[in-house]
């Protein structure tokens, strides 16, 4: 058991200096090596922060869908705990989108909030993630709470894909698709990466902690000692 | 059990539902009341040139349906919680998809009613007429009906088994139902105006998460209810 | 310019700050279950051996 924990602390020390690294390597990119918009100027590239963020949210919303699923499916606790975390990592990278998004949304056009497609369909995911955070803590019995908010978790899953198509119809039919230089396009897969290696970490990391705390949870259950 | 088995029951529980709301009316009358209260004051408030009104009169329609409407989700299963009947209801020799359709059908023609109250109720406050093709309009109402009262259905059961629930079901619900809401709003907007095709992909979308729901829901009620 | 050293600023901090809080909450889980673990451990050595382990 601890040989195999330390394989798993090291394994986890590794991949952080590896996203360390990939954050180096991208904040010279998005800096550096990206043209500066000629429109906009340097504020464009909030772009590379905004859209990564916004991809691992909606990332972390199907993770914690499929995850659900995959509890209702097998009950075996660790799908929950995985369900949990994602949607915990989810739930800060909405966050992050609605703040970089509206911080741009101000530089670009003057208004702190827009009904823009994108922004309206993240708020939605925001509120749905709270909701479902909310549900888990109105609930004390574990198997009931991992039981029922897997089953919310797929209800929303079911309904992201027409939540992004009502609210990208809602602001007309034509999305607009920014016309992107090469090299900020390489620039923004970098930042996907990145990012997206940064969610899986986050979201392993916090998974990991919710299985100690399980564990410390049914040790004091067993012995009855409340450390 | 035969598919002529399953549909008896199916009926004889909407049957149940409706027989006990007619005879102890709790929930209809405070949800009609609701929507004519609501009805009253947005129509109060908003004060539009004429020419804007049949823009906006689908919006607070649909807002006012949808709102008193939760009123009746709520109430679907609490009581059977209250009157220590949900026992009961899990030991019906059904399945529980039929159940979940039996509940459906009960709220679906809740909010029906409630929506063939609050049509005359509008066109009287605001004297525009909702029903200047009644054809598509009543097209748009039942699958935006369905829609709502599946999804609503499913998330009242959800939070009716939890001991502090406290608007917990408007929180869960209306993010979900948003594709429905715009849906619903938008084709009722582009009917008064005469815009067709835009009626039609908004009705689309409307049947599309019907179908979904509707779906989704008969495949996984039987993870709420089951003890 | 200011605007991007925001955004950058409250996703980098938005992220250590969890990073933190996550490790805070390891460090203390972990004594937890070491003080758990020792306690079951005493628990089973004082306990007479039966027959059938």
């Amino acid at each position: 058991m601890n040989r195999n924990t330390s394989v798993r602390t090291i394994g986890a020390w590794a991949v952080g200096l590896a996203v360390a690294a990939l954050f180096a390597l991208t904040g010279w990119m998005v800096f550096v090596f990206a043209p500066r918009e000629a429109t906009m100027g340097d504020v464009q590239r909030i772009v590379y922060l905004h859209i990564s963020v916004a991809w691992c949210s909606l990332a972390g919303a199907v993770a914690m869908g499929l995850t659900a699923a995959a509890y209702l499916i097998r009950r075996n606790p660790a799908w929950d705990r995985w369900s949990q975390a994602a949607a915990e990592i989810g739930w800060l990278c909405a966050t992050l989108t609605l703040v970089t998004g509206s911080l741009w949304a101000h530089k670009a056009w003057n208004t702190w909030w827009t009904w823009e497609p994108r922004l309206t369909a993240m708020l939605v995911l925001w509120v749905v993630l709270g909701g479902y955070f909310l549900l888990r803590s109105s609930i004390e019995d574990v198997q009931r709470r991992a039981r029922l908010s897997a089953v919310l978790a797929i209800l929303a899953l079911a309904d992201i894909p027409m939540i992004i198509m009502a609210t990208r119809w809602f602001r007309g039919m034509h999305p607009v698709t920014p016309q992107m230089d090469p090299r900020m396009r390489v620039v923004l897969l970098t930042s996907l990466v990145t990012f997206t290696a940064l969610f899986v970490l986050l979201t392993v990391l916090r998974k990991r902690q919710l299985d100690l705390a399980a564990r410390v949870a049914s040790l004091e259950q067993k012995t009855g000692i409340v450390t | 059990m035969t598919a002529a088995d399953t549909l008896r029951t199916w009926w004889w529980l909407v049957h149940k539902d409706l027989l006990r709301e007619l005879r102890a009316p709790r929930v209809w009358p405070a949800m009609l009341l609701l929507a004519l209260v609501l009805a009253m004051v947005i129509e109060l408030q908003i004060e539009l040139p004429r020419q804007q009104h049949p823009e906006y009169v689908g919006g607070m329609f649909w807002l006012a349906a949808f709102f008193a409407g939760t009123m009746a989700l709520d109430r679907s299963f609490s009581g059977e919680h209250e009157q220590g009947c949900w026992q009961g209801l899990l030991l019906y020799p059904v399945g529980p998809g039929t159940v979940f359709l039996a509940k459906l059908t009960a709220n679906f023609l809740a909010v029906c009613t409630l929506g063939a109250v609050l049509v005359p109720t509008f066109m009287l406050l605001s004297g525009i007429s909702l029903l200047t093709r009644p054809g598509p309009f009543l097209v748009t109402a039942v699958v935006a009906n369905l829609g709502f009262a599946a999804a609503g259905t499913l998330v009242s059961a959800l939070t009716s088994s939890l001991a502090h629930r406290n608007g917990l079901l408007v929180l869960l619900l209306l993010p979900l139902v948003l594709p429905v809401v715009l849906g619903a709003v938008q084709a009722t907007r582009f009917l008064l105006v005469g815009q067709l095709d835009g009626w039609w992909r908004w009705t689309q979308l409307l049947a599309c998460f019907a179908v979904v729901f509707v779906t989704l829901g008969t495949l996984v009620f039987g993870y709420i209810v089951e003890e | 310019m200011g605007t991007l050293a925001a955004a950058f600023a409250i996703t980098f901090s938005a992220v250590v700050s969890y990073v933190t809080w996550l490790a805070r909450q390891h460090h203390r889980l972990r004594l937890r279950l070491d003080a758990l673990e020792m306690a079951v451990g005493a628990e089973e050595t004082h306990r007479p051996k039966s027959r059938a382990a």
